[in-house]
């Protein structure tokens, strides 16, 4: 008796997912709804696998293409060289960091050399990192 | 969006060749595990399997960094490939190495058994410096690490095809006229390639 069993309708998902992605090849971007509707008996798992596709493609595109957050969120800050913070003329950097940039500052009211660290913009809101910050201030 | 991206790499690029230290730095922040993950998915898995440390691919990888020497950005696509090749060379040179002076069965044997102890310290290699240090694509690891494994897991002619064409950038033709087909077999071929990973990722 020819029943359809599991191997049947694997390969018919397979066939399906197969003709996605060769339509999309050609540059044509079918509807997935409209599409997972021509197959009712598999539906949601037709769809679970073009989702994969998806995930698939933005993987790959994210790899040769970098994202300008990646640049954000490594961006070398020397603005503060030659700007006064309150009593500290920041005059170079002197050391980077995953957490941020560590200036050479000249402090007018005492007349001293100190260290100014400042974190990246991206980290201001993150408050793991400003606690981390705050602990490392409270320790030197 | 590219086009920025473009403009910003080809400024932090020219700055490197000229011995920027900070312009490096960041180059190696924003394309080190992209380029860690390009060879990754390049590299067949038996030659994987024998990587015992992955620290050797993050030095390879500042080595091909400040081997900018004539080197012109065009593009995105082609910088990060360069790059991924570059490493790749350098690894294969040391695995040559390591083959030449450690040939003990043993150690093989007991390398091929914790395969997922490599895949793990491969993922550690893979771990941002600082843990706080955001990226999008750092944030995307699992992400990652998942579709490294659905692809381990194709015949050997899907993964090629997989990689030609998403990896390397190439047409159907080109990919086509590589392997001795017609552009239209290289079509059908990547799409059952690409059906067949869409069932093996998130399941391996």
């Amino acid at each position: 008796m020819a029943k359809p069993n599991g191997d049947n309708q694997d390969k018919s998902i397979e066939d399906a997912v197969q003709q996605f992605v060769h339509t999309r090849s050609h540059g044509q971007e079918p509807d997935i709804d409209e599409f997972v509707k021509q197959y009712p008996e598999f539906e949601s798992q037709l769809r679970q696998r073009l989702q994969n596709l998806d995930k698939i493609d933005a993987l790959f595109d994210s790899l040769v293409q970098a994202d300008e957050e990646d640049f954000e969120a490594t961006a070398i800050n020397d603005d503060l060289v030659g700007q006064k913070l309150r009593d500290f003329e920041i005059v170079k950097v002197i050391g980077r960091g995953g957490m941020g940039v560590v200036y050479l500052a000249h402090d007018t009211r005492l007349k001293r050399s100190v260290a100014v660290k400042s974190i990246p913009a991206s980290l201001a809101d993150d408050t793991t990192a400003r606690m981390r910050f705050k602990r490392e201030g409270t320790s030197l | 969006m590219g086009h920025k991206v473009d403009q910003k790499t080809r400024r932090l690029v020219a700055l490197a060749k000229d011995g920027d230290e900070p312009a490096l730095e960041q180059l190696c922040a924003v394309y080190g595990s992209r380029v860690l993950w390009l060879v990754r998915l390049r590299m067949g898995k038996e030659i994987r399997s024998r990587l015992e440390s992955m620290d050797l691919v993050q030095d390879v990888l500042f080595c091909a960094l400040r081997d900018l020497g004539n080197f012109t950005y065009n593009n995105e696509g082609d910088f990060v490939r360069w790059l991924a090749t570059i490493a790749e060379n350098r690894l294969r040179d040391n695995l040559d190495k390591l083959h030449a002076e450690k040939r003990d069965i043993r150690r093989e044997v007991r390398l091929n058994t914790h395969r997922s102890t490599l895949e793990e310290s491969f993922a550690a290699a893979l771990e941002p410096i600082d843990a706080t240090t955001p990226s999008a694509i750092i944030s995307k690891r699992e992400e990652f690490d998942k579709l490294a494994r659905a692809i381990d897991t194709l015949k050997p002619e899907y993964r090629e095809v997989i990689v030609l064409t998403k990896v390397e950038g190439l047409s159907y033709k080109e990919i086509g006229d590589k392997l001795g087909r017609s552009a239209d077999a290289v079509r059908m071929l990547f799409s059952r390639a690409m059906a067949a990973l869409t069932g093996a990722f998130g399941v391996v």
